[in-house]
């Protein structure tokens, strides 16, 4: 399943942005992990960052503290269950988690200015958006993956 | 001559059948292969295929019968069989495993079949040899007789050829056999490597008339048919084509 | 496809069921002759898959064609490397982690990959991954330095390397044909990227 940006919402409902200091997750499918020649995962590949057409240019994250669980661990386990009930999520496939401000710094260093906004769905409601991406940006695709979302958790490690 | 890497992309063994096996025999035949070979396909051809002109060509017609057969290929996808109602085939794709354990896989494929699908007289036995000769860029551009001994005269004067197909048979005194030989020069589209010529030497025999009908001249017969296919193999290439398939 | 075409690359007897129908003749079409038949399904690989046919099955057909194209190629391959390629593509399209909205590896994909791996003959093979297209993701890790290159079915790739110098990543990227592919990485340091082993590997194995 492909969450539409903003579904819960309405076109006249304002987009909140996400505060800089907190996290987002994007589920990472598992042809999109690096792996070596062995099949150790090494990291994400740029092209993990890349919007679908049917994405309209909003590339989907969860946002993390939107939980509010007591520990960032716990808000990470939990957006994953959620995750797991929205979308096929399978053994081999990982979750990706950058904070908002290195996202957007690094955006900045290619000259893009994105928008990270929640856009909560009825089956995610910490579901959020990045917007602003082009999709033919390979070298920030690479920045993304490389640098903003520097954290990779296995879907089969929780 | 056994190579260290032999230029074979593909090795079939081929049994034609004068009369058909019933829908159910190939079935059962099919579900047979199932451990050696799991997995599964089905494959169509169309047979009798007629093109029916009247005056303007913008009417024409054509009609086909459609034909179903089954294919079953190893987990690597590089061994396989194929049954149609009036054939057996037994294929090797590269790597080429060598003659011995190719006639092994044809040998136990035949008697598997043969178990239900009992006698049936035979039409046809053939051999076939598709080779993929490719010359690297550092000597693309001397003559390609240097390689090979079979290809195109082209006159100087046009220059040579991007790509080429020729085709040639060979009648032989030998067990009646019919001899294919099928050269040509892919263009560089279709060439798998980069900065590669590559040729094909596509060596067909086999023997339509009066063929063997037991197991045991059937294998005398591709015994046979092997040796004369590795003389005309070696006969169609030079001492540098061979050089390319036995590198380090 | 011209008679001649039929003959320089020569066709199969038989067609995939999923794919369309082939326009053959019962006896061998590729030869004027009565000849042997083959069982290549050359022609069948640049068809696209049908996408009516169950995810097992497109998954499987699209294995075996990429299958075959590395067969094609053995005789210019180690063993270790052939079984190496299986064995990753065979990974990349488990049916049980598949996403449903992804394509199969596309063949014509697949074909630049293994004519770009086989002109530069890395010492390390890469890690294999796909887009959502269904084009081969290469790509080799050394330390904290990285390349990846996607092989677009036209014949063009689309590279993108990071270089980490004094803690700062240095980012380059581009599109260059296939045929000009080991051209372009050797301004760039060939041998950073082919023989030295990845480090900072997590312990799951493909």
């Amino acid at each position: 399943m492909i969450f539409n940006a903003g579904s819960y919402m309405t076109a006249e409902t304002p987009q909140q942005n996400l505060p800089e200091d907190d996290h987002v997750m994007r589920h990472i499918a598992k042809n999109r992990i690096r792996r070596d020649a062995s099949g150790h995962v090494v990291g994400i590949n740029s092209q993990a960052f890349r919007t679908r057409p049917t994405d309209n240019g909003a590339l989907s994250v969860n946002w993390l503290e939107w939980f509010r669980k007591p520990t960032e661990n716990d808000n990470i386990k939990v957006s994953i269950h959620v995750l797991r009930n929205t979308r096929n999520i399978g053994p081999h496939d990982a979750f990706g988690i950058g904070q908002v401000k290195k996202i957007k710094e690094v955006c900045r260093s290619r000259s893009k200015q994105v928008r990270i906004v929640h856009a909560p769905s009825r089956e995610n409601p910490a579901h959020s958006t990045i917007l602003r991406l082009e999709q033919d940006d390979i070298i920030l695709q690479e920045a993304l993956a490389d640098e903003a979302f520097c954290q990779l958790i296995q879907n089969k490690d929780i | 001559m056994n190579y260290k890497h032999p230029p074979i992309t593909e090795a079939v063994i081929e049994i034609r059948l004068s009369e058909e096996i019933s829908d159910s025999d190939k079935n059962k035949i099919w579900r047979d292969f199932i451990d050696e070979y799991p997995l599964e396909d089905m494959v169509i051809a169309a047979k009798d295929v007629e093109i029916k002109i009247d005056g303007n060509a913008d009417n024409a017609t054509t009609s086909a019968q459609i034909e179903k057969g089954l294919r079953r290929s190893s987990t690597n996808a590089d061994e396989v069989i194929l049954l149609w109602k009036n054939s057996f085939i037994v294929s090797q794709l590269a790597p080429y495993p060598g003659w011995e354990t190719f006639i092994g896989r044809f040998e136990q494929g035949w008697s598997i079949w043969k178990k239900t699908a009992g006698y049936k007289n035979i039409s046809r036995i053939g051999i076939r040899y598709i080779n993929r000769i490719d010359i690297p860029s550092s000597d693309i551009e001397q003559p390609i007789s240097r390689y090979l001994s079979i290809f195109p005269n082209i006159p100087e004067t046009l220059g040579s050829s991007a790509h080429y197909a020729i085709q040639t048979q060979i009648p032989l005194a030998q067990d009646n056999l019919t001899l294919t030989i099928s050269s040509s020069l892919l263009p560089t589209t279709m060439a798998p490597l980069l900065n590669h010529k590559s040729y094909i030497m596509d060596i067909d025999i086999g023997k339509e008339t009066n063929p063997p009908q037991n197991d045991k001249a059937i294998l005398e017969l591709l015994n046979n048919i092997r040796e004369i296919k590795n003389q005309c193999f070696e006969s169609c290439i030079t001492q540098q084509a061979r050089d390319l398939f036995n590198h380090d | 496809m011209t008679d001649m075409q039929q003959l320089i690359n020569p066709q199969p007897y038989h067609s995939c069921v999923f794919s369309q129908l082939t326009k053959l003749h019962n006896d061998n079409v590729s030869s004027a002759f009565n000849s042997t038949a083959i069982n290549t399904i050359s022609a069948e690989q640049t068809k696209p898959l049908n996408k009516n046919c169950s995810l097992n099955e497109r998954l499987y057909e699209a294995t075996a064609r990429i299958k075959i194209l590395i067969a094609k190629l053995s005789m210019h391959m180690e063993q270790e490397w052939r079984s190496n390629l299986f064995r990753q593509i065979d990974f990349l399209h488990t049916p049980e982690d598949w996403q449903e909205e992804d394509a199969p590896a596309n063949t014509e994909s697949f074909a630049n990959f293994l004519k770009a791996l086989l002109d530069i003959k890395p010492h390390l093979l890469p890690g294999l991954g796909l887009t959502y297209e269904g084009n081969i993701i290469a790509a080799w890790t050394t330390g904290k330095d990285r390349l990846t290159l996607e092989f677009l079915p036209n014949g063009h790739v689309q590279w993108v390397m990071s270089i980490c110098a004094e803690n700062e990543a240095e980012r380059l990227g581009g599109k260059v044909a296939v045929s000009r592919l080991r051209e372009r990485l050797s301004n760039n340091d060939l041998q950073r990227w082919f023989v030295h082993d990845s480090r900072n590997a997590t312990t799951e194995s493909a």
